[in-house]
């Protein structure tokens, strides 16, 4: 059954796409891994787009988050109540999860399909022919071209992958900065975690450049360079905030932001209704309609009590399951 | 905090990709599937080359190793230093001119020369030495002709005439090297064939090129003629009564003329084809790798049988004709190690094995003394009689 899906459902097609989209664009093999990236970064959007904004909810909820912190030094206790505060904000923090652990399979589903596809002893291009799809277009186009630029993109060399693995790292540390770019938080045990990854990520993207072949390097700058484009459109073309190059290039994380939506300085307040942040949550619902509202301005009382802060339009999840209890317990009466 | 969790878990199943790929790459390792082959001087001893990057003299009598290459060191009398070859895609050719048998090694290009009793061996030609990325995957191919000629093709695209008498020590030593233009290796073995333009020796590329390469004269290493077919090219070609016949990943079989490489005639197959062709009384048996075994008169194309012969799995192991009593059959051996005897005159199946081998089948099996010997891509070499549903472990020896 595993056997199964991995290969039938994940590999094969996979594979086969590649071919197809490589003999389309010229025997390109490079460029049907970007056309592939595209197209997966495509299908994933509403995941990506949730990502986008559980960031941006959690840089919401961060005078809360502070604050629950501050109050409560019982981590038991200090858990429950930021639970209950993403509960409250019907916020899921492991939105941001998803489009990795998509992400995951694709990785090595794309590893293993360059490995077979662009395989360089006869056993690998023999086991080739067992999974092509019976179609003339796609048994004829084996062998692929390999080159793309300077690229062996089947090959594993250190040479050859360098320039590749500083054009990863690259890519990946200033995705990993736009990212990033409305977590600032008050907490610094966070915020160094969050200066760690800024370096981890694209210093171990880069080491992996060259254990695998290039054209899975290929397929990383690829969807950095997706995830930045979106990550800029998301945080800072859509918001109007100011966005400078200087700062991309900096070592230091973006000071927070203005607006509710990236207010700027640590522990500001949540934004008033009316407010720039309003259109923007306007408009994430027209996005998606099955979007979880995000913007929860949830206060926290001098006796440890979280409430939920009054909405300025719309409603969260919490107060959703609040109307419908009290019509449930009208009905009941 | 759950901040610091989440960017925990996150690098959690990053770190585990690290173990898969490596496991991902031990898997991609080339095993070889040079076929085992009878050694012309002692009628009981068969060479194989295994998996390891071995090649074994056994003895089928009493399956013991009368000598093996690299030697349990991985040294070899003759030889300086540490020896490491990875794999043996090429079919060991004995050479009745140096008296010694031609191995060529995979990965670094290396064809040896070592003694028919492996007292010691030698270094014929180091393709990897002279050319980089040179590997050898097609036959060596002894030119009968001139004795001490033998053409190598490498995977880089070029063909070379060596002397095997005196080893070159470098490109200027080779009678004469000829390279391709395409960007895909050479994979199938070469064919000479004679016609009334001369001898040519022909390679086919994965590129779908074909070269012809004149043999003598001056014009020794020079371009006859040149073609391209719409796909690759990995079998073997076979030359046989001034014509050329190979099969293609465009899953097309051919025979041509080898003057000017025009198609004689071509048939269809239903998926490429990787094994070598045989011919016999007339009769082309080519098999694909839908596991479908063609049989078509060599002259003029014309299907012999009503239907191919479905194995149901892959081959790339040659057919093998066996003539008994009841005339000639053809025994197939699938990737599976299922054995398949068919009628050669009509292609109904006569006897077909269970999975014998424990393990893939790729290498060409040998036919000798009414016993087929099938080495698997463990590099264990079984015997099979036909008609009795077991096999015989030969090598490596099971005691009791």
């Amino acid at each position: 059954m595993i056997d199964f899906i991995w290969n039938d459902i994940m590999i094969n097609p996979i594979m086969n796409g590649l071919i197809i989209i490589a003999n389309a664009l010229g025997d390109n093999f490079g460029l049907a891994i970007i056309a592939f990236t595209v197209i997966v970064r495509a299908v994933t959007y509403p995941l990506t787009l949730r990502q986008l904004r559980a960031t941006r909810a959690m840089q919401v909820m961060q005078p809360q988050m502070q604050a629950v912190q501050k109050k409560y030094k019982d981590p038991k206790r200090r858990q429950e109540e930021m639970m209950k505060l993403y509960r409250e904000a019907g916020f899921n923090p492991l939105g941001c999860l998803w489009p990795m652990l998509v992400q995951l399979p694709v990785w090595i589903a794309l590893y293993q399909v360059i490995r077979r596809t662009l395989g360089d002893t006869p056993e690998q291009l023999l086991a080739l022919s067992a999974r092509l799809y019976d179609w003339g277009y796609i048994t004829q186009a084996i062998p692929l071209d390999r080159d793309f630029l300077f690229l062996d993109l089947g090959a594993r060399s250190f040479q050859q992958n360098l320039p590749l693995a500083i054009i990863v790292a690259v890519t990946a540390f200033i995705q990993q900065k736009l990212s990033t770019a409305r977590t600032s938080t008050g907490d610094e045990r966070a915020q160094s975690t969050t200066r760690m990854m800024l370096w981890l990520f694209p210093i171990m993207f880069g080491w992996f450049t060259f254990q695998v072949p290039a054209g899975l390097g290929l397929y990383w700058v690829a969807t950095s360079v997706f995830t930045i484009i979106t990550s800029y459109y998301y945080y800072f073309y859509r918001t109007r905030e100011p966005f400078s190059w200087r700062w991309l290039i900096s070592l230091e994380p973006l000071p927070a932001a203005t607006s509710a939506t990236g207010a700027r300085g640590n522990g500001a307040a949540p934004a008033p209704a009316g407010s720039r942040d309003r259109r923007d949550s306007r408009d994430d619902r027209d996005d998606d309609d099955d979007a979880e509202p995000i913007e929860a301005e949830a206060d926290v009382s001098e006796n440890g009590e979280t409430a939920p802060a009054p909405r300025s339009r719309g409603s969260t999840s919490a107060a959703r399951r609040r109307r419908r209890r009290r019509r449930a317990g009208r009905s009941t009466r | 905090m759950f901040h610091v969790k989440r960017r925990r878990l996150l690098l959690l199943p990053i770190l585990l990709l690290v173990p898969l790929l490596i496991a991902c790459e031990i898997a991609d390792a080339p095993d070889g599937w040079a076929a085992p082959t009878a050694d012309p001087n002692e009628s009981e001893t068969v060479l194989l080359p295994t998996g390891e990057g071995r090649v074994v003299a056994i003895d089928l009598l009493s399956s013991n190793a009368r000598w093996q290459f690299p030697s349990e060191d991985d040294t070899f009398t003759g030889l300086d230093g540490e020896l490491d070859p990875t794999a043996f895609y090429a079919n060991p050719v004995w050479s009745d001119y140096t008296n010694e048998w031609l191995i060529a090694e995979y990965d670094q290009g290396v064809l040896y020369g070592i003694h028919p009793r492996g007292d010691s061996a030698r270094v014929v030609f180091s393709a990897a030495e002279l050319f980089d990325e040179a590997r050898i995957v097609a036959d060596p191919l002894l030119d009968p002709q001139n004795p001490e000629l033998v053409y190598l093709v490498t995977t880089d695209n070029r063909v070379h005439a060596v002397n095997i008498e005196i080893p070159p020590a470098g490109v200027d030593d080779l009678v004469w090297t000829w390279q391709g233009e395409s960007e895909h290796p050479i994979w199938g073995s070469p064919a000479l064939v004679e016609s009334d333009d001369g001898r040519v020796l022909v390679v086919g590329g994965l590129g779908g090129q074909l070269t012809a390469l004149r043999l003598d004269g001056e014009e020794a290493g020079e371009v006859a003629w040149t073609r391209r077919l719409g796909s690759g090219i990995a079998s073997a070609l076979l030359a046989h009564e001034g014509r050329l016949y190979f099969g293609a990943f465009d899953r097309t079989f051919y025979a041509l003329d080898p003057r000017g490489g025009d198609t004689i005639w071509s048939a269809q197959g239903s998926n490429w084809f990787w094994s070598t062709p045989l011919i016999d009384e007339g009769v082309v048996y080519a098999a694909d790798l839908d596991g479908d075994l063609y049989a078509w008169d060599a002259a003029s194309g014309f299907p012999r049988w009503d239907t191919p012969y479905a194995a149901g799995e892959r081959i790339r192991a040659q057919p093998i004709v066996v003539r008994g009593d009841s005339g000639a059959t053809i025994v197939l051996i699938s990737r599976d190690g299922v054995v398949h005897q068919l009628d050669a005159a009509t292609g109904v199946s006569l006897w077909r094995s269970s999975e014998l081998v424990n393990d893939d089948v790729l290498a060409d099996a040998l036919y000798r003394d009414g016993q087929i010997y099938i080495s698997n891509e463990s590099g264990r070499l079984f015997s099979v009689v036909l008609g009795i549903n077991a096999a015989t472990q030969i090598y490596p020896r099971q005691d009791g």
